[in-house]
């Protein structure tokens, strides 16, 4: 068994729970080896120092933990990442998978469930917490055609300019944009930015 | 996402982020030993008490706007 000391970056901005994590950790095989209040800071400390694995809460004031990891994996970092939440959230665990992340832990205050589930990222399994409720069925990933129209649809893009754009038909943009919102489960284009920007998928 | 959905999400994001730190530092008052970890455990508590009946508070000003 591999006994050295696991360094454990964590992302979170409320020092209550950065606190808990803190404590939670002493006595164990991990340590804190920093906490970054931020995406941003997360990834100038992630690129900066080598750590073991990443705790990251989802909810952070300047984005997504799943927007933080999938760029992460973006730069290259392939460091173990564990998300974190308070809630349960229905396709969190699909949606943590689809960003990069190994795994998922929901915020319930146990020291054990945190540790396990750090200690089973770090050895390359996979960690999702069951508690989330799996994603509505139809609701799969995104092909990658699917996410370039929904970037277009961020930037503002009407159909026609969409179509220009990726040199297809009109109604071709109709039912990619029809696939795509079925997959979100949004009715609205404003919806399906809110609803990929909430997921990480932009 | 719709704003009725999103607060809903918000709100119970920030129920329930307190109600973990109560349940974690309680365990950690119960199976740790020594007195500092114990202190800011107590200390912590209390804290996320507070914040709890904040949040509760200004839920209750919201409904009855």
């Amino acid at each position: 068994m591999n006994t050295r000391e696991l360094s454990v970056l964590l992302v979170e901005d409320d020092a209550m729970v950065s606190g808990w994590v803190r404590l939670a950790l002493e006595g164990s095989e991990m340590r804190l080896a920093g906490v970054a209040v931020s995406a941003a800071e997360a990834l100038e400390l992630a690129q900066r120092r080598h750590v073991d694995v990443l705790l990251v809460d989802y909810r952070l004031p300047d984005g997504r933990g799943t927007e933080l990891v999938r760029e992460l994996r973006r730069l290259g970092i392939a460091v173990p990442a564990v998300l974190m939440t308070a809630n349960e959230e229905r396709g969190f665990n699909e949606a943590a998978r689809e960003a990069g992340a190994q795994g998922t832990v929901l915020k319930t205050g146990r020291a054990d469930e945190l540790l396990e589930s750090l200690r089973r990222a770090h050895s390359g399994s996979e960690t999702y917490d069951g508690r989330h409720p799996q994603r509505a069925p139809g609701r799969g990933a995104l092909s990658p055609r699917e996410r370039e129209v929904l970037r277009l649809v961020a930037d503002g893009s009407t159909n026609v300019e969409i179509a220009t754009k990726l040199g297809v038909g009109g109604e071709t943009v109709k039912t990619l944009l029809a696939r795509t919102f079925a997959k979100l489960g949004v009715r609205r284009r404003a919806e399906a930015v809110a609803a990929a920007h909430e997921r990480g998928l932009l | 996402m719709s704003a009725r959905s999103e607060r809903l999400a918000a709100l119970d994001h920030e129920l329930r982020t307190p109600l973990a730190a109560i349940s974690g530092y309680a365990e950690l008052l119960e199976t740790r030993e020594d007195e500092a970890t114990r202190l800011e455990a107590a200390r912590m508590i209390a804290a996320s008490v507070e914040r709890l009946r904040t949040t509760l508070d200004n839920l209750l000003a919201e409904l009855a706007g």
